[in-house]
């Protein structure tokens, strides 16, 4: 990798002690939302600047180790990101996942309320209630 | 005079029922129409969710596969089996995490659906119809009170009972619905929240990873024929830097999902609340059409964005 990467690089990084947080996942509630999108946030600009002509360019003038060692090092970097917004996705899924107990009891009750609506026992039901207005209805004729 | 009767004794009913049933006629109907809105919408969202997880999994996929193309092409035999298999088990995670969101995708369909089926029973309507077999119940009833008002006009006994249970089976529908809803109202807040903040994540991972590989498109198929002097058919020049230069249908496609997301988040509350109007209605019909076409499109063009 050449030496003119490298330092712009990782003070991108270390100069973002006060980072503003993600609206929608920090207030999503998501643990440790804020420091995880900023720093994918920096290294996929990173990753961009590092894939740009340019450099790609300036890179292609140095010796070939050192050429092989900034693919390889570009390589990693989208390893790690990738796996970074696996880790993202993980904690959006698992918040998910604690609502599903929720969800499946709503589903049963919904499943519950129509079976009984339209069952037999909500017909018997229904037409009890008719009739005991109907009850009031006629004792008013 | 039956025909009065049958006036009187609805109007006599009406007064009776009414108080009974508390918010039923149009608001109950209004209010049936709303849940019924939410959870066609819902259910619609929900489906256009899975497909736009899966459409991201391959978008994510290919651009990582011209990451490693461009790596190989700048810097021949720097890509080795470690290297792929590097990029493989991230990737793997990215897949596994999508899969699993899309099983609470369908989840979230599965509620909106069953919601939906609760809304539109046909068990009112279809009320009327079977109130049949109980005239003779109510025959016996009205003989016995002594009145014989119904007993004479056994149609219009039915049709009055009819009406009456469709009202108390109506009822029954929107108290089930409310509820349901009143107990899962945070639930669903909190997951289409949680939507939201998915979308706009994979669209940032997605919007990064799409532009590197548009940029590497750029310089190869605009920038290099024009430098060197290759353009073999201009018109074809053209229109591909048409095609790169605009935004890509992923991205617009994700970032219309965490909208709909909003925006239905935004129409659940206000449903609940009994707060719904025919500009929330709209607003989230819309988004979810911006959306369904989105995806139309974008099924009908490659996984990667803007590759040839």
């Amino acid at each position: 990798m050449p030496d003119e990467q490298e330092p712009q690089a990782i003070p991108a990084l270390e100069e973002q002690p006060a980072l503003e947080p993600d609206p929608a996942v920090a207030s999503a509630g998501l643990p440790d939302p804020i420091t995880k999108t900023a720093v994918l946030e920096a290294l996929r600009e990173v990753e961009a600047r590092l894939f740009s002509a340019p450099v790609v360019a300036e890179v292609k003038k140095q010796p070939l180790q050192q050429q092989m060692e900034f693919a390889q090092s570009r390589l990693h970097l989208t390893a790690v990101i990738t796996r970074l917004n696996a880790s993202l996705m993980s904690e959006i899924r698992q918040r998910l996942e604690a609502q599903a107990p929720a969800l499946d009891a709503g589903i049963g009750g919904l499943t519950v309320a129509l079976t009984q609506l339209e069952g037999a026992a909500g017909w018997a039901k229904a037409i009890d209630g008719v009739i005991r207005l109907l009850g009031k209805v006629v004792s008013l004729l | 005079m039956p025909e009065r009767s049958v006036r009187r004794n609805l109007a006599l009913l009406l007064w009776v029922v009414l108080p009974f049933t508390g918010s039923v006629g149009c608001a109950t109907t209004a209010k049936v129409s709303g849940f019924d809105v939410m959870a066609v919408a819902g259910a619609r969202y929900a489906q256009a969710v899975d497909e736009l997880l899966v459409t991201s999994g391959r978008v994510l996929v290919d651009t990582n596969s011209d990451k490693l193309l461009r790596t190989e092409t700048d810097f021949p035999g720097s890509v080795t089996a470690e290297a792929l298999a590097e990029q493989d088990d991230p990737l793997r995670e990215n897949l596994a995490e999508l899969a699993l969101l899309r099983r609470q995708a369908g989840r979230l369909s599965d509620y909106f659906t069953a919601l939906d089926a609760l809304a539109t029973t046909g068990a009112v309507s279809s009320f009327g119809g079977q109130i049949g077999a109980a005239v003779a119940d109510l025959q016996a009833l009205s003989t016995t009170l002594g009145t014989g008002q119904l007993a004479r006009n056994p149609a219009a006994a039915g049709e009055l009972a009819g009406s009456v249970g469709s009202l108390a089976v109506r009822h029954v529908q929107l108290r089930e619905l409310e509820r349901e809803l009143e107990a899962r109202k945070e639930t669903i807040a909190e997951v289409l929240h949680l939507h939201q903040a998915l979308f706009e994540a994979l669209e940032a991972q997605i919007a990064a990873d799409v532009a590197i590989t548009r940029q590497q498109q750029y310089q190869d198929e605009v920038v290099g024929p024009l430098v060197n002097g290759a353009i073999e058919d201009p018109v074809a020049w053209k229109a591909r830097r048409q095609e790169l230069l605009a935004p890509a249908a992923i991205h617009q496609q994700l970032a219309a999902a965490a909208s709909a997301a909003e925006t239905l988040r935004t129409v659940w509350a206000r449903l609940l609340a009994g707060g719904l109007t025919p500009a929330d209605v709209e607003a989230v019909v819309a988004q979810l059409s911006i959306l369904v076409d989105q995806i139309g499109a974008l099924r009908e063009s490659p996984a990667t964005p803007g590759g040839g």
